[in-house]
This record gives C-alpha cells, sequence and structure tokens, in this order.
C-alpha cells in the first residue's frame, strides 16, 4: 500500500493506493500541521481497514509538506497534479487547480510529465480564499454558492481585483438589493478572469482538468468554460488529485 | 456642469483626427506614434500623420474598456503592475480594436523620455512588434537646472532625428516648414494657457475636467492651423461665459486644484461628486503641462531641446513644487486634490512629501486619493466618495 | 570555507570605517564610484532594511520594495552622502524624496543618458560635473589618483571574474558569490582584493547534482531566496546588477573610460536596441544550463517589461523558465513550492 498527503490551506488529503485506490479521505486543515498529519494519517488507516505498517511508502506535498513527520520525501503539489491528473485521464494536457490559498495552471505532454506550469501571484484574488470572503459577505454557506449562482439572472460585474475593494463592492451591491445569486455570478466571473490570465501565460491545450475543491462548485466551473470557451472536465474527486499523485510517486520511487 | 458648447467642435476635429490616421495608408502618408512629451514639430514638416497612443489609451479609459485591454496584455504575460496606457494599447494592439477601431500601423515611432521611462520600454515592444524604426530622443531629466551639456545631447539627438525621418519619407527637411510650425506650436500653446488662465475668474467659467477633454488638440495636433483655430473659438466661448457671469459650477464655493492625469473612467463620477459640494476644480498640474513652453524660432532646434528638456515630469520635486505653488496662488485654490495614479511612477512618487511641502508652504490642505488612470480594477468607488466627500465637507466648513 | 570573507560581518566593518572616513551610499550599478574612492570616499551599495516602517509615509504602497528598502535605511542609518544615477522612473523620485528626508552632508544625482553609446559625450560630461562636484566637499581629486582608483577597481574586478570561472565549473556556490559581491560593494577596494585573493586559494571544488540554472534579474536583496534555491538547483551563472553586471574592467583609465564601461553594461532601464533574448540563450548553452530563474521585484517596471520577451524567447527555444515576483517580505514557503516544483519539472 502506498500512501499520499497533501496538506493544503484549508483541508488536508489523503489517499492510499495499491492497484487502485483504496481510500481517500479529507479533514480541515488544523493550525497544528503535525497533528492535522496524525489525524489524517489515523483517519485514513481506518477507513481502508489496514495497518499502518501496511503502508510501504508516504509522499507528502502541499503547503505543509515539510512539517509532516512519516512523509519518506516531499514533492511539490505541481508535480503531484500532473501525476494524479494523468493517472485518472492520460488524455489531460491542461490542469487548472484553484485552491486555497493559491492556484495554478500546469501543462502536461502526453507522458503526463510537467511541461510548464504558473502559480498566482500573493493576492487572493482568484483562488478559493476570494470566495470564502464573498460567500462570508453575502451570509451563504461555501458549498451554496454553485447551484445559487447558476440561478442568476442579471449580470453583475465585480471590477476590482484586490479582495478587500470587492469585498465592498459585494456589500454595496447587497445594499443595492442586487439578488445574491446573480452578484455571486459575478463574483465566479471575477475569479475565472482572473484564472484565465493566468492559465494564457501557458499554452491551453485540450484536454483540460479542473482540480481541487473549488472545482466542485458548478457556478465556478460554467464560469471558467465560459472564459476558456472549451468543455473542462472535472474528476470524481477533485480535491484529492494532489494526495491521488503523491501515493502514484510514492509507489514509484 | 455645463457642457461647452465648443465639446462638439472638439469631438469634430479629434475624430477628423483619428479619421485621417485611418486613411493615412491609403493616401500614401506614413504614420508616426508619438509619445506625448515628444517634439513633434520636428515631424510636421515631413507632413506624416501623427497619432497619440496615450490619447487613444485615454479614449478607451474613458469609454470603460481599458481594463478589458489591459487584461489581454496580462494574458500575454505583461504585469499587472505595468503601466495602464501601456497595457491598454498593447491589448488594442492584439485585439486590433479599440472604441476608434484601433491606431492604424505605425511606420515608425517618435518618443521622448521626458514623461517616463516607461515610454522607452513600451516603444521598444511596439517598434519590435511592428518592426518599424524607433526614433527616441533622451532628454536628461533636470535635477536642479538645465546643464549645457544635456542641451548639446539633445540638441544633436534632434538634428540625428531629422536625418532619420529625411530618409524615412524620402523627403528633404524643409525649414521653413519647420519655423512655420514653431510659430504655429507657439502660438496654441499661448491659446492654451489663455484657456486655462480662465480658471482664475470666480467663478471659474471652466473646470479641469474640461480642461482634460480639451487639451486632446494641444496633445495631439500642436503646431497645426487646427489647432490653433479650436483653441481661438473656445476661447471665445469662455470670454462670454465669464461676461455672462456663467459659472462651470452653480455657487461655487469651494476652489481645487488638481494634480495628475485624470481617472478617465470616472470623469462624470468625479465630475458630479465635486459639483454636489459646489466645489470647483479650476486648475490641474497635468493640462497645465502643456502650456509652459516659450519657443525661440530664431534658435529653432536649441529652443525645441530647453522646452522638451523642462517638461514637468522631467523636473525635480523641487521645481514642481514652485510650479504648484505659483498655480496654487494663480488660481486662489481652498485645497488640492492628488490622484496617486499606481500607473505613473514619475507622476505619483513623491506625492506624500509635496503634500507635506504644500502644507507647510500655502497653508492648503491637501487629499491624496488613490486610483489608477485607465484600469479601473483597482478603482474602490465606495472609498474614494467618502474620503473626497470627507474633504469637501472640512472645507466647507 | 575558513577565508577571513566569507565570515565578515560588513556592518560591523562599516561601523570600523565610519570612524576613519567619509561614507556614501548608492544604489546602482552604474554609480562611478571610482570618482568617489578616488576623492577618499567609501561608496557603499545600498540593499536596505528588512522591515519597512518610516518609508510608507514617502512612498505609496505600489513603489517597488528596493526602493523602500534602501530609503529606510537612509531614515534609519544615514550615511554622510548619497549618490543617485537615474537608474529608473522610481529611483529618479526616490532621490529627490531622499534630499528631502534623509540628514546628510552631500547628496547629488548623476543623471546617466539612457543611451549611453550615442550619449557618451554627454556622460562623460556628466562625470565632470559629477567629480567637480563631489571636490567641493573633498578636496581636488587629481586625474593621476583618478587612474589609481581605476586600476584598483580594475584589479577587483578581474578577481571577481576569476570567482566567476570557478562557479562555471560548479566549484562555489550562488550564496556564496552573492556574499562576495556584497563585500566588495561594501568595502574598500583595495581591502576587498586583499581578501579576495587569499579566498580564492581557499575554495574547495564541490560536487553538485541539481539541476543547473541561470539567475536573471536586478538585485538579490534577501540572500535566503537565493538559499532556497540552491536547496533544488545550482546556479552556474547570473544576469544581475549584484552579480556579472559588475564584472566588466575600465579600459582607458579616464572619466571616458568609465563612461565607455557602461557600454558594456546590460540594463533595462537603457535603451535596449536588441531584446536580451537571444544573450540569455547563448549563455544557456555557454553554461550548459537546463533552466532560467527570473527574479523579479513586483512593481520594478523596467525588469517586468523585458521580462516577457526574455520569457517568450526561451519558450520558443524550448528551454524552461520560472518567474519569481518578490515583494517586500517574501514569503520562503511559497518561493519554495515554485523552485522545488520547477526544479522537478527539469529533472524530468
Amino acid at each position: 500500500m502506498w500512501c499520499g498527503i497533501d496538506i493544503g490551506a484549508a483541508t488536508a488529503k489523503l489517499v492510499l493506493f495499491e492497484n487502485m485506490v483504496v481510500s481517500s479521505t479529507v479533514i480541515p486543515s488544523g493550525f497544528d500541521t503535525v497533528k492535522t498529519a496524525e489525524e489524517l494519517m489515523e483517519r485514513g488507516v481506518e477507513k481502508a481497514g489496514i495497518h499502518r505498517r501496511d503502508i510501504r511508502g508516504i509522499v507528502a506535498t502541499g503547503y505543509g509538506r515539510n512539517m509532516v513527520p512519516m512523509a519518506d520525501r516531499t514533492v511539490t503539489e505541481i508535480t503531484c497534479h500532473a501525476r494524479g491528473a494523468h493517472y485518472l485521464d492520460s488524455q489531460v494536457r491542461t490542469i487548472i487547480d484553484i485552491g486555497g490559498q493559491d492556484s495554478k495552471a500546469i501543462s502536461l505532454d502526453a507522458s503526463g510529465k510537467v511541461k510548464d506550469f504558473v502559480m498566482n501571484d500573493r493576492c487572493a484574488a482568484g483562488t478559493g480564499r476570494f470566495l470564502e470572503v464573498m460567500a462570508r459577505a453575502l451570509e451563504v454557506e461555501l458549498d451554496e454558492l454553485g447551484d445559487l449562482s447558476l440561478r442568476c439572472r442579471e449580470n453583475v460585474t465585480i471590477s476590482s481585483t484586490c479582495t478587500v475593494f470587492a469585498e465592498s463592492e459585494v456589500i454595496s451591491y447587497k445594499n443595492q438589493g442586487k439578488k445574491k445569486e446573480d452578484i455571486i455570478a459575478g463574483v465566479h466571473e471575477a475569479i475565472a478572469s482572473r484564472v484565465l490570465a493566468m492559465v494564457h501565460q501557458i499554452p491551453i491545450k485540450e484536454k483540460i482538468m479542473v482540480t481541487g475543491g473549488v472545482a466542485l462548485n458548478a457556478g465556478m466551473i460554467h464560469a471558467l468554460e465560459r472564459k476558456v470557451e472549451k468543455e473542462v472536465e472535472i474528476p470524481e474527486d477533485p480535491q484529492v488529485v494532489g494526495a491521488l499523485g503523491a501515493a502514484l510517486l510514492a509507489k514509484e520511487s | 456642469m455645463k457642457k461647452l458648447n465648443t465639446y462638439e467642435n472638439l469631438k469634430k476635429l479629434i475624430g477628423s483626427h483619428y479619421m485621417q490616421g485611418k486613411t493615412a495608408h491609403f493616401f500614401n502618408q506614413k504614420v508616426g506614434w508619438v509619445s506625448s512629451g515628444a517634439p513633434v514639430e520636428l515631424l510636421r514638416p515631413f507632413d506624416v500623420i501623427t497619432l497619440y497612443p496615450e490619447n487613444h489609451a485615454s479614449i478607451c479609459g474613458a469609454a470603460k474598456q481599458g481594463s478589458e485591454f489591459c487584461e489581454v496584455a496580462e494574458a500575454e504575460g505583461f504585469s499587472r503592475d505595468l503601466c495602464s496606457y501601456f497595457r491598454c494599447d498593447r491589448g488594442s494592439t492584439l485585439l486590433g480594436t479599440s472604441p476608434i477601431g484601433g491606431l492604424p500601423r505605425p511606420d515608425f515611432l517618435f518618443g521622448c523620455n521626458n514623461i517616463c521611462g516607461t515610454i522607452l520600454k513600451w516603444y521598444e515592444i511596439a517598434s519590435r512588434h511592428y518592426d518599424v524604426p524607433f526614433l527616441f530622443v533622451d532628454t536628461p531629466f533636470v535635477h536642479t537646472a538645465i546643464t549645457d551639456h544635456a542641451v548639446e545631447y539633445v540638441t544633436a539627438q534632434l538634428q540625428q532625428a531629422v536625418e532619420s525621418l529625411e530618409s524615412l519619407t524620402g523627403r528633404e527637411f524643409d525649414e521653413q516648414k519647420f519655423v512655420r510650425t514653431l510659430e504655429l506650436s507657439k502660438k496654441c500653446v499661448e491659446l492654451w494657457t489663455r484657456t486655462l488662465e480662465f480658471g482664475a475668474y470666480k467663478p471659474s467659467p471652466l473646470t479641469c475636467f474640461d480642461a482634460f477633454t480639451q487639451m486632446a488638440a494641444i496633445v495631439s495636433l500642436r503646431g497645426t492651423q487646427e489647432a490653433v483655430t479650436h483653441y481661438m473659438t473656445l476661447n471665445q466661448e469662455l470670454e462670454s461665459r465669464v461676461q455672462k457671469g456663467i459659472a462651470a459650477v452653480e455657487n461655487e464655493n469651494i476652489r481645487l486644484l488638481w494634480d495628475n492625469i485624470p481617472v478617465w473612467y470616472a470623469m462624470r463620477g468625479l465630475s458630479e461628486l465635486f459639483e454636489k459640494y459646489h466645489a470647483c476644480l479650476v486648475a490641474d498640474t497635468y493640462t497645465n503641462a502643456w502650456a509652459s513652453a516659450a519657443l525661440d524660432t530664431g534658435n529653432p532646434m536649441e529652443s525645441l531641446a530647453r522646452n522638451y528638456l523642462e517638461i514637468y515630469l522631467n523636473i525635480s520635486m523641487d521645481l514642481m513644487l514652485e510650479r504648484i505653488v505659483a498655480l496654487i496662488h494663480r488660481f486662489d485654490v481652498d485645497g488640492m486634490v492628488m490622484h496617486s495614479n499606481r500607473s505613473c511612477k514619475p507622476y505619483s512618487l513623491g506625492q506624500y512629501d509635496l503634500a507635506r511641502c504644500i502644507k507647510e508652504e500655502t497653508g492648503i490642505p491637501v487629499v491624496i486619493i488613490e486610483a489608477d488612470m485607465v484600469d479601473s480594477r483597482v478603482y474602490a468607488e465606495e472609498q474614494m466618495r467618502t474620503r473626497i466627500e470627507a474633504f469637501l465637507e472640512s472645507l466647507g466648513e | 570555507m575558513k577565508a577571513a570573507l566569507s565570515t565578515l560581518d560588513l556592518q560591523n566593518y562599516l561601523g570600523q570605517k565610519k570612524k576613519i572616513m567619509k561614507i556614501f551610499a548608492h544604489f546602482c550599478s552604474f554609480t562611478p564610484e571610482e570618482i568617489l574612492h578616488a576623492a577618499g570616499i567609501l561608496p557603499v551599495r545600498i540593499f536596505g532594511s528588512h522591515v519597512i516602517e518610516k518609508a510608507s509615509a514617502h512612498l505609496q504602497s505600489y513603489c517597488c520594495s528596493y526602493a523602500k528598502r534602501v530609503l529606510e535605511e537612509g531614515l534609519t542609518r544615514p550615511l554622510d552622502g548619497s549618490v543617485f544615477v537615474h537608474s529608473c522612473d522610481t529611483m529618479q523620485r526616490l532621490s529627490d524624496i531622499w534630499g528631502y528626508s534623509v540628514k546628510e552632508e552631500f547628496h547629488e544625482t548623476l543623471v546617466l543618458p539612457v543611451v549611453i553609446g550615442a550619449g557618451i559625450e554627454y556622460l562623460t560630461k556628466e562625470l565632470d560635473r559629477f567629480r567637480k562636484r563631489v571636490e567641493v566637499f573633498s578636496g581636488e581629486i587629481s586625474d593621476n589618483t583618478l587612474k589609481e582608483s581605476i586600476s584598483i577597481y580594475n584589479e577587483n574586478r578581474k578577481l571577481l571574474q576569476k570567482l566567476y570561472e570557478r562557479r562555471k565549473k560548479g566549484h562555489i556556490s550562488a550564496v556564496v558569490v552573492d556574499k562576495v559581491m556584497k563585500a566588495t560593494m561594501t568595502m574598500l577596494k583595495q581591502e576587498h582584493t586583499a581578501l579576495l585573493e587569499e579566498f580564492l586559494e581557499e575554495v574547495d571544488p564541490r560536487e553538485y547534482s541539481h539541476p543547473r540554472l541561470i539567475l536573471l534579474g536586478s538585485v538579490t536583496v534577501d540572500p535566503y531566496v537565493l538559499e532556497i534555491i540552491e536547496e533544488y538547483g545550482q546556479i552556474s551563472y547570473d544576469d544581475l546588477c549584484t552579480g556579472s553586471r559588475y564584472l566588466p574592467l575600465v579600459e582607458e583609465l579616464s572619466l571616458r573610460g568609465i563612461a565607455q564601461r557602461y557600454q558594456s553594461m546590460w540594463c533595462p532601464c537603457r535603451a535596449v536596441s536588441v531584446p536580451r533574448g537571444p544573450h540569455i540563450l547563448d549563455k544557456i548553452k555557454e553554461y550548459e544550463a537546463d533552466g532560467v530563474v527570473l527574479l523579479l521585484h513586483k512593481f520594478c517596471e523596467p525588469h517586468l517589461f523585458e521580462a516577457v520577451s526574455i520569457k517568450n524567447t526561451l519558450r520558443e527555444n524550448g528551454y524552461p523558465c520560472l518567474q519569481l515576483e518578490l515583494e517586500d517580505q517574501p514569503s520562503p514557503e511559497q518561493i519554495r513550492t515554485r523552485v522545488q516544483a520547477f526544479c522537478e519539472m527539469l529533472e524530468g
């Protein structure tokens, strides 16, 4: 059995892999990364019904990768996402990953190797964090955003790229009596255009796969597809693609 | 705000200017892209069509399309932190469109770094893109006073530019035409200075928002008869406003000075906001930058060199301060609004210290608002409104 | 490393020098340090404070971090004087702001031409104006003293070139080279030369197995950025102000010679008739590099402009390139992820 651990800013993910994915586990990232990793491992092992000693190799990835005590080695989430996505669909040539604190675009060759990648700068616009802030301003749950925005009737434009300014824009729309679903659609649009500016710096080739928790948001995907003017593929469990890649790399090494 | 009748006049003038650009190649005329601080007088004798990417970018900004074009440049890899005039122009070039259908392809570029070093990078990129020559005149920054070797250096480059233009157009430089251009340019600058001087009247018959619109001709058509005629008409209208006691802002009771390039996409909102408080922006440092030339037709090249060395953005903060204080006194303003413009480093960096010096030297209050001239994505309207209202409330008390 | 050079405390060194000579701050590779040296003044290139507090009252948030850092340094620990050289729009305005806010005995801006070739006459005269301005402060600088100073600088730069040769063979890490460069930009040249000679004798060969990188940019302000890069890759060559841009020698021992030296130094703030990309391609081949890292400061216009064509050239020729944009306080973890991923990619 091989194990991949992906400690992100918002969530921590674990995948156990033998000849296929045995189990995957997602928990919120705690303040203490070491503890988070321990808890994740316990839950993962329990879920798969195996023993810790059955695990023959562990690769850690994500921002907390260097804080995972049981890891045999660390690999960045860029390489891991590429590996995971290629395993899920070998036709994928571009990955867009919108994570909690950063987003990235990766271009792959036919063998699944990373050819080029870009990451956003330190600004939160274009990341999951931006969504969180806006959801809070609109008093809706994060996982409601997608369905709500699909009911959008009238286009509302969020023009600010700064998260703080955009938040005040959202609040002023709210005060003007604009509908929540319209504002949320505007927020998705804003993130999509920010992400696109980044993606354009690497050649966009089909197939395109979107990974990361934000991929579960149907409204966000809709906005992205409109911007890319191409269809994108969403894996069954988009959050754990990085952890899956890590598990695969553990097996390979 | 009362619209000037001459506005329609200007629209026609600028419209036909861009139309000339569009048809230039059909009539076998060469098109030159020119920076706002470049000595365009040198080009006129060659009968080339001159177009101003900066003016074009401001049109995109005013049409609220600036950010869209910027995004195109950003997708090409240009940082969001680069000048938005550049990004806007680049985006428009790549898309081949704009509110006026895009600028025609240049046959050459002509620019000076007296407004910023950005021009150099921008035009280098355009020159590589279109594979056309870039005639560049390096104008050393004036720190305390213009040095003789700087004048020599610039004069020599102007002469070099003439030679390049001769081979580019296949025409000889017509000295007489050149002197006539200089005379027209001088006349134009005098008329423009006169236009701006109207702001000293109480109440003022014009605001800086009028000046921002009307400046298109002094920037783009300097050295032509059309520009001279236009400003004569404009001045007649302003004169008649003064005689009839027509104010640009009703019940004017706050007089203000504006600093920096306008926030093109927010002009209307801003002018309405000031008007609500009966505040009139009677003058600005930006349009006054074209009001200082004193060309000497007796010694044309050297005089041209000196003039273009002393452009507002090519001088030290000490020299800027002198000019600002003079404007404050001449226009008798109650306060100053500084636009801290993310896009323009030479205009904006130093504003914090200038504001402090202005307060110390003249006693007038200064408010600094942060925005961008073309990229509305960094504009926070609510914050801007609150800050300006608080400033005007404090002045009105 | 046993050599004194690698353990030297530059702050302490400056403290000692302050007691015996005048020290002037400067900020650009195009500063005629030789003239200051000839005047008995120690020119020190400033890299600035890490924490920015006072400078925020003078510079907007969208100003580049290098300008903010050096101003903070000037406001906190002023030296005897400062010399600016019209490096870019930001540094030009910073010169004015500095003049208003930093207490010192000497402040001068040398207005470099942006076309060094065509502007050589102008530049020579501007250097002469500067020399006279310094003479008012220091007393006369004779032609002979100037020649001596230029020779002392040439000696040092020859040794630095040797250092670069050693690194080419992979014997010295970029972190160490950076340290040596920062030292030469701080110390009295002849003293640095003595230490550098000793240092070059003691350098031990090292083995690397990492991908070979070329580092491009302006100034390396935070050494930890280099440290992170070298955990995953080996920097074989650089195109930096705090690196190879400092190496050219002055051929003719005169003001004109100093001016001519600037002609051989590439800088995006100067008129660039040819794009930089092809030159980088040559270096990639010469140094057998696997990839290029572009180290940029956020809000640094000249380099951000040039970066696009460099990246395009590299991409068209199949060379990978990583752009790192640094802010006031770059986050080590973000840099680490990007660099590690980039090197994973290079290793395939």
